[in-house]
């Protein structure tokens, strides 16, 4: 947690949310956790208001509450706040799932992004009042995309809510992605009537994007691509069998992967692949794989027969090198770029000997050298000659790298550049803010008249109100917003990848890749499925609470 | 005349007897040659050592030893010197191709500063010896005898001219080896062999890289598989080729690419600021009126 971190955190809240859960944001990000009044206090505000922003906080799963030590009937609040980080990955997310499996889960993703969490009905119905064509196959469609979104774990059950005054949220596990009954008849009622599905559906069940499914994607993804870069596209797709054979058997986030038999590789290529290169030569492809440098695969010789890891843990480590390094080679050139990798590979290395390997002049060597000391790229180690005195002829002094150290300063470095966008992109928009919205509503306008169908002549001069200097403009500032926009998503990218790195590697840093959905939300995680009759109970009290509530905000939401 | 015979003789067995002890012979060995030693020995040893066939040093007990010297590698000018030369040109003469340094002749010696650096401008005058720059510490001096070829410890071997480093040399010689890993990749990958091929034929020995350097007539000196191996290794740390370890312990090289493509931080101007430390909301480096960020967004 730093300033950038808390800077990043309260624009996005501000832009999401609004100036008043901001403040409560940013109030409880600088505290480890606090109680209603305890904000009060230190914002300023209203009650009322302090109460409806943790409802929205809690509504889109940004904090966690629990009941105080010395008193259970009052709550205490605590900000999740690398989950508020994820605002920024929302549009990947989209993309993933448009891609993956169309226009009708888009928009249902879109829909439960932009609400945290809605029951099945309501999802539907809205992306349904989006959607360009109407009619009852769209609607079917519409299900059945949510039930399959549902059944891929991209969507999960929220926890149910036990207890009175300081509610618990409990999990269970086996039903997590248990599909809901929705009829399509009841819900072409609601659309008809325009009634809202919280105030019909009986039974409500709460639903949520399950955002370590989309980790677990893009994190594949990673791999794949790596070995694509380094081997070949039979080699990519070969590795795409052998993760999912993991899955089958270990954790998805395990550091390893139990033991994989080259029999079982060959199975699932055998039946699932249509590529005859990759099934012509699979055993030369695992191998190749296996001595790869990257080590993301490795044989297991414990048992017998031929079998292999995935290495999750030395994976990242490599994919973290390879981001720090792309960093250097573009913040100091290449040559700066060996001067590392001669320091990383030799561990502990002298001056002299840095710039004998690198073959760089001395001068130069030294420059570059102390240039990644002084941005912590590379650290000193100094060791005294035993039984001498003083004075710095006397000793030696050693370079070497700190990988994890690199990567948390790279995450601090993304998070500030994150927020630099942001603050560029806001006043971008407040500069052109007259120009954009004339140009929105001239659209909208002309839009309006063809339909209507309207002769060319009308609608050129509706379209010339907008003078050529003008529309320069805003061509210009859609053009710079498109650059800010996608550089936050790249940004971001190499975010996630540098995160899942400390993960894999130092388990003291809180993780919100933990696997276990709600671990860092709810303590009270069931296993048992003897109390699925508790559903109804679940809208009961706070959820619904919040739902109410959150709906007079909506004005601020996305 | 017998006189004259008889002192020959003596020196005829004397050289002898030094050349089969190669840690040269004591008093003792003499007495044991002759059965005793006589003012005539003695004489003829001190006109060997005189005329430096022998050497005087002392033995590990402290007694003196007399120590054979090989012809050829006698100083050729020794009447002229005097002893403190003679000193001095024999410690820079131990010395060797690595040549030795002023401090170190000075302890061996045990002469002082002032008449040390007197005798040895005058060895350099006669041109009997010679200063040559270190490449390691370039204020450092070592002198060695005039006719030897500096060590590379020394002049730094095929990268340095002068003292000075050929950066060019190496960065020009990199882009060759490198670009012929490459052609090595994208050939085996056209040939159309199974993938196990292609990467075996990818591997190259650095035998091949020296011939392809060698046809290509960039290098006015013999480069030796040594050299060519850490323009091989920089290639390595470059991060654009990767070594292989063989059975027999020698290694191959072949091209990668990097795992990542760059991207992420670096393609946004904050990713490569220098002043991104002092940047903040206020003040004059700020987001809102950086220049950078203006640049990128034209």
């Amino acid at each position: 947690m730093s300033i950038a971190a808390m800077k990043l955190c309260s624009s996005i809240l501000q832009e999401h949310f609004g100036e008043t859960v901001r403040i409560v944001g940013q109030d409880l990000f600088c505290a480890k956790s606090k109680t209603l009044g305890g904000i009060c206090t230190s914002t300023k505000l209203s009650k009322k208001q302090v109460a409806a922003s943790l409802a929205i906080l809690v509504q889109y799963r940004l904090v966690r509450f629990n009941p105080i030590e010395s008193n259970e009937n009052i709550a205490e609040y605590t900000l999740l706040y690398d989950r508020i980080l994820l605002f920024l990955r929302y549009p990947r997310y989209m993309y993933f799932i448009q891609k993956k499996y169309g226009n009708p889960s888009a928009l249902l993703l879109e829909d439960l992004l932009k609400s945290g969490m809605a029951i099945a009905q309501s999802i539907i119905v809205r992306a349904y009042a989006a959607s360009d064509v109407k009619n009852t196959e769209t609607l079917k469609e519409l299900r059945d995309s949510l039930l399959d979104l549902i059944g891929q774990k991209f969507f999960v059950r929220c926890p149910e809510v036990t207890g009175d005054v300081v509610p618990k949220l409990k999990v269970e596990i086996p039903n997590l992605f248990l599909p809901p009954d929705i009829n399509l008849k009841d819900v072409n009622d609601m659309i008809e009537k325009g009634t809202d599905p919280m105030d019909v559906v009986q039974e409500k069940i709460f639903w949520t994007a399950n955002f370590d499914q989309f980790h677990q994607a893009f994190r594949d993804k990673v791999l794949v691509d790596c070995i694509e870069r380094q081997i070949d596209s039979n080699a990519a797709e070969c590795f795409q069998f052998i993760l999912s054979l993991m899955y089958n058997k270990t954790d998805v986030w395990a550091v390893k992967s139990n033991p994989i038999s080259l029999n079982e590789i060959k199975q699932i290529v055998k039946k699932k692949s249509s590529n005859a290169e990759l099934v012509k030569y699979l055993d030369q492809y695992v191998s190749i794989i296996e001595k790869d440098e990257c080590g993301f695969l490795k044989k297991n010789d414990d048992i017998g027969g031929e079998a292999y890891d995935v290495n999750m843990k030395e994976a990242f480590k490599q994919i973290a090198w390879s981001i720090i390094e792309n960093v250097i080679t573009q913040k100091f050139g290449t040559k700066a770029a060996r001067i590392f990798r001669v320091v990383r590979t030799k561990k502990y290395i002298e001056q002299d000997e840095i710039q004998r390997e690198a073959m760089i002049p001395s001068k130069e060597a030294r420059l570059y050298t102390y240039k990644l000391l002084e941005e912590n790229y590379v650290q000193i180690q100094t060791i005294k000659k035993a039984g001498s005195g003083m004075g710095p002829t006397k000793n030696f002094y050693l370079f070497y790298v700190n990988q994890q150290q690199i990567a948390r300063d790279l995450i601090e470095a993304c998070y500030k550049s994150l927020y630099n966008l942001k603050i560029r992109v806001n006043l971008d928009k407040d500069a052109n803010k007259r120009l954009m919205e004339k140009a929105i509503r001239l659209q909208f306008i002309v839009e309006a008249l063809k339909e209507r169908g309207e002769s060319e002549e009308t609608i050129q001069d509706i379209n010339e109100t907008l003078t050529p200097p003008e529309k320069e403009i805003v061509e210009n500032a859609k053009m710079r917003l498109n650059r800010l926009e996608s550089s936050e998503i790249m940004v971001d990218e190499m975010m996630l990848m540098l995160s899942l790195y400390l993960q894999y590697y130092s388990p003291a840093a809180r993780s919100f890749y933990t696997g276990k959905i709600f671990l860092d939300y709810t303590e009270d995680i069931a296993y048992e499925t003897d109390n699925t009759k508790k559903h109804s109970r679940s809208t009961k009290s706070i959820l619904k609470r919040f739902q109410n509530s959150t709906s007079s905000n909506d004005s601020q939401t996305i | 005349m017998a006189a004259a015979d008889n002192s020959e003789a003596i020196i005829a067995r004397i050289i002898e007897l030094a050349k089969t002890k190669q840690s040269g012979i004591s008093n003792d060995d003499i007495k044991t040659c002759f059965g005793e030693i006589s003012a005539e020995i003695l004489q003829n040893v001190n006109k060997l050592i005189q005329s430096q066939v022998l050497e005087v040093l002392k033995g590990n007990s402290g007694t003196l030893v007399y120590r054979y010297k090989d012809p050829a590698k006698k100083s050729t000018v020794s009447a002229d010197m005097d002893n403190d030369e003679r000193i001095i040109y024999n410690i820079i003469e131990a010395g060797g191709n690595t040549g030795i340094w002023v401090k170190e002749i000075r302890t061996k010696s045990n002469l002082m500063m002032t008449p040390l650096t007197k005798i040895l401008k005058t060895l350099e005058n006669r041109k009997l010896i010679k200063a040559v720059k270190s490449v390691n510490a370039s204020k450092k001096k070592v002198y060695m005898l005039f006719e030897l070829e500096p060590a590379r410890s020394i002049t730094g071997g095929a990268w340095y001219q002068d003292s000075d480093f050929e950066s060019e040399f190496v960065d020009v010689l990199n882009q060759q080896c490198l670009r012929f890993l490459q052609q090595k990749r994208v050939e085996a990958k056209k040939l159309k062999l199974s993938p196990y091929e292609v990467q075996m034929k990818s591997l190259c020995t650095v035998v091949e890289v020296q011939e392809f350097i060698k046809k290509l007539g960039i290098s006015k000196i013999e480069l030796t598989e040594e050299d060519l191996e850490t323009i091989l290794k920089t290639i390595v740390y470059d991060g654009r080729a990767q070594r292989v370890l063989q059975t027999d312990g020698s290694y191959l090289y072949k091209s990668t690419d990097t795992l990542l493509p760059a991207e992420g931080i670096v393609q946004n101007p904050c990713g490569i600021c220098p002043v991104i430390q002092h940047c903040s909301d206020v003040g004059s480096i700020t987001p809102k009126s950086c220049v950078y960020m203006s640049e990128w967004l034209e």
